[in-house]
């Protein structure tokens, strides 16, 4: 059954220089149970989506089109709904942990903040639950840290508390912003592996947000590549990495270390002064005359494989 | 040509400045003429302390480093000046090492005033060619370091240090703040100016994927040691010492046919201000026995060196 789904959003922001369009008509389902990986590079609206969904944008931004949970539409509901949603239903894990979390406060005191909030639980009562919380993200003596502050907390040990706070009231799904980007190598590999553990037993749903097709390929079952404002291939892991279709994805995979090092001409556009037709036609060396005017539009060339690219009309 | 031995570096911290913090203690490897050599490592293990000693940004508690027959701890402060044009730092964030008030073109030519290396006449010259080996347009020259992206001040920084001829370059994480293209862009341009300069490299980074394709020989660094160095491949294929096979396994591989079995290591990196007894990974390690506790090891091997009881 269909969990989210994201129609035609537009996130546009207003700006002195003009209007930057971040999100431009991106058209996503989540499955109940799917871990659903947004991966792009900086600057390509990929956290300003993850934001929009749970109407986490600054004022200034024009939010336009559809975003359905379990058929309600999270853009159309009044304040006080939406914060029955946010935490409870639909959780965030944020990159930094540190600037994430208030530093006056214990950790303990945040992560139970949800269950207080949704479940209405008294002090004592919560605090057993976010004991038992910590202890299940592997934090070693719970009962002793959750009175300790985020200072005191390892980058490791914060970004565990953090899938904690996620977690505490089982939402449906959660949106995880680069979770381990900024870990060390062997703390982001005993992140990952909580992360499969924790998802599997609580069959909460994932959009995992990265820059790191490696990370995503470890813990999704289907990308979506996103390209300045849209989403330009969709697919499941494992026909993303065998048959890549679109000229950037490739690009995008030929120029990891371990596929080449072969670098792709030029940067990606700013998103206040997109291009006109395909937004890739600059860097392709496939553009035709038709990429350079008309904009494609998502094409299927297989089992839940879409590509929005002319070379396969 | 550079040779480091039982470098240490001791931080002072603590209220009356008792506790010592020890970033480096005791590093030995050396580096030949025009060879590429990795320092892996993750955050806090002291590689970019090895760095910065050895172009003296920092000064040791002890130890050598001496370049071409001569102990840079000994020279004096105007002798190192001198020298110091022979070995340039490349850094993470290309934004901090431009001065955001100059030009890009003043940027480059300030050290070829400084060190006078060629006339004004054909200074607008050299900084077009220089300009063009690191792939930036003509039209560059003339912006701030704002108007450009990340990538290409990281080019800026490149060509500047290219600008006074260096024969050792030290890399700090060149690439890490930068999209995987961007990274593909300037991992591809370090590697032709190392090629067409003839030039030695330091390279630090914690991205194993990157060290591997960039150096000849890797050495690996845990809470201020060196635990292994040997040949790229070696290093890579038949790693010895168990941290660094945690580190290897612990890479994410875009693929998702490979399965292969990740070795997890428990908690987090020690304090370096009371670094365990014996072998340092001790705390971590699966392997370890009695003696790992009690008896530090030393870095052993011929060509391929490593640090561990259990070998």
């Amino acid at each position: 059954m269909t969990l989210l789904s994201i129609q035609n959003l537009k996130a546009h922001f207003h700006t002195e220089d003009g209007a930057v369009r971040a999100v431009n008509g991106v058209d996503l389902d989540i499955e109940e149970g799917e871990k659903l990986g947004l991966i792009g590079e900086t600057g390509c609206g990929k956290t300003v989506l993850g934001l929009a969904i749970l109407r986490l944008l600054s004022e200034n931004t024009t939010v336009e089109g559809r975003i359905l949970y379990k058929g309600q539409d999270l853009l159309t509901m009044s304040d006080h709904e939406i914060r029955k949603i946010r935490g409870k239903e639909v959780a965030m894990i944020f990159q930094n942990p540190l600037s994430s979390m208030n530093p006056v406060l214990t950790v303990g005191t945040q992560v139970a903040e949800p269950v207080e909030l949704h479940q209405h639980l008294k002090k004592q009562d919560a605090m057993q639950k976010v004991i038992g919380m910590l202890k299940s993200v592997k934090i070693p003596l719970p009962q002793e840290r959750v009175k300790e502050y985020p200072h005191e907390f390892s980058g490791g040990m914060r970004q565990r508390a953090m899938i904690a706070m996620g977690l505490i009231c089982i939402p449906s799904l959660i949106i995880a912003d680069e979770p381990t980007t900024g870990l060390d190598v062997t703390i982001q590999a005993q992140i990952i592996e909580l992360m499969k553990e924790v998802l599997r037993d609580s069959g909460t749903s994932m959009l995992l947000i990265t820059h790191d097709l490696a990370v995503a390929a470890e813990l999704c079952d289907n990308i979506a590549v996103m390209y300045p404002g849209e989403i330009v291939e969709y697919a499941s892991v494992r026909d993303l990495f065998k048959y890549p279709k679109h000229p950037y994805t490739r690009g995008f995979l030929n120029s990891l270390p371990a596929r080449g090092l072969k670098q792709m001409v030029g940067t990606s556009p700013s998103l206040i002064n997109l291009p006109a037709g395909c937004k890739f036609h600059p860097r392709c060396t496939f553009a035709t005359e038709r990429c350079r005017k008309e904009r494609p539009e998502l094409i299927k060339v297989g089992k839940k494989h879409y590509v929005r690219c002319f070379l396969y009309d | 040509m550079i040779e480091v031995s039982g470098l240490k570096k001791y931080f002072s911290t603590g209220l009356f400045g008792k506790k010592y913090i020890r970033a480096v203690d005791g590093v030995d490897f050396e580096i030949e003429k025009g060879e590429s050599l990795g320092l892996v490592g993750e955050s806090g293990c002291g590689k970019t302390t090895v760095g910065r000693l050895i172009l003296r940004l920092v000064e040791p508690t002890e130890g050598k480093v001496i370049i071409d027959d001569t102990n840079l701890f000994e020279l004096s402060k105007k002798d190192m000046r001198k020298l110091r044009h022979k070995m340039q730092i490349i850094f993470q964030n290309p934004d901090a090492s431009l001065n955001p008030r100059m030009r890009i073109g003043d940027c480059i030519a300030e050290p070829l005033k400084l060190y006078k290396i060629v006339s004004k006449e054909r200074m607008n010259d050299k900084i077009m060619e220089l300009i063009e080996t690191v792939g930036l347009n003509p039209e560059h020259v003339n912006r701030y370091p704002h108007e450009l992206s990340g990538g290409q001040n990281q080019r800026a920084v490149i060509a500047r240090i290219l600008a006074i001829n260096p024969v050792f370059i030290i890399a700090d994480e060149p690439t890490s703040a930068l999209d995987v293209n961007v990274q593909a862009q300037i991992l591809h341009i370090l590697r032709d100016v190392k090629d067409k300069f003839g030039l030695t490299c330091l390279f630090i980074s914690h991205d194993l994927e990157v060290i591997k394709i960039m150096t000849d020989r890797v050495a690996v660094m845990y809470l201020g040691k060196l635990v292994e160095i040997g040949k790229t491949d070696k290093i890579f294929n038949d790693a010895k010492h168990p941290y660094t096979k945690a580190l290897l396994s612990a890479i994410p591989v875009a693929d998702p046919d490979v399965k292969r079995k990740r070795i997890i290591l428990k908690g987090d990196m020690p304090n370096p201000m009371y670094p365990p007894s014996g072998c340092r990974f001790h705390t971590r390690c699966q392997y370890s026995e009695k003696i790992c506790e009690i008896e530090e090891p030393s870095l052993i091997g011929n060509g391929h060196k490593v640090a561990c009881h259990l070998q």
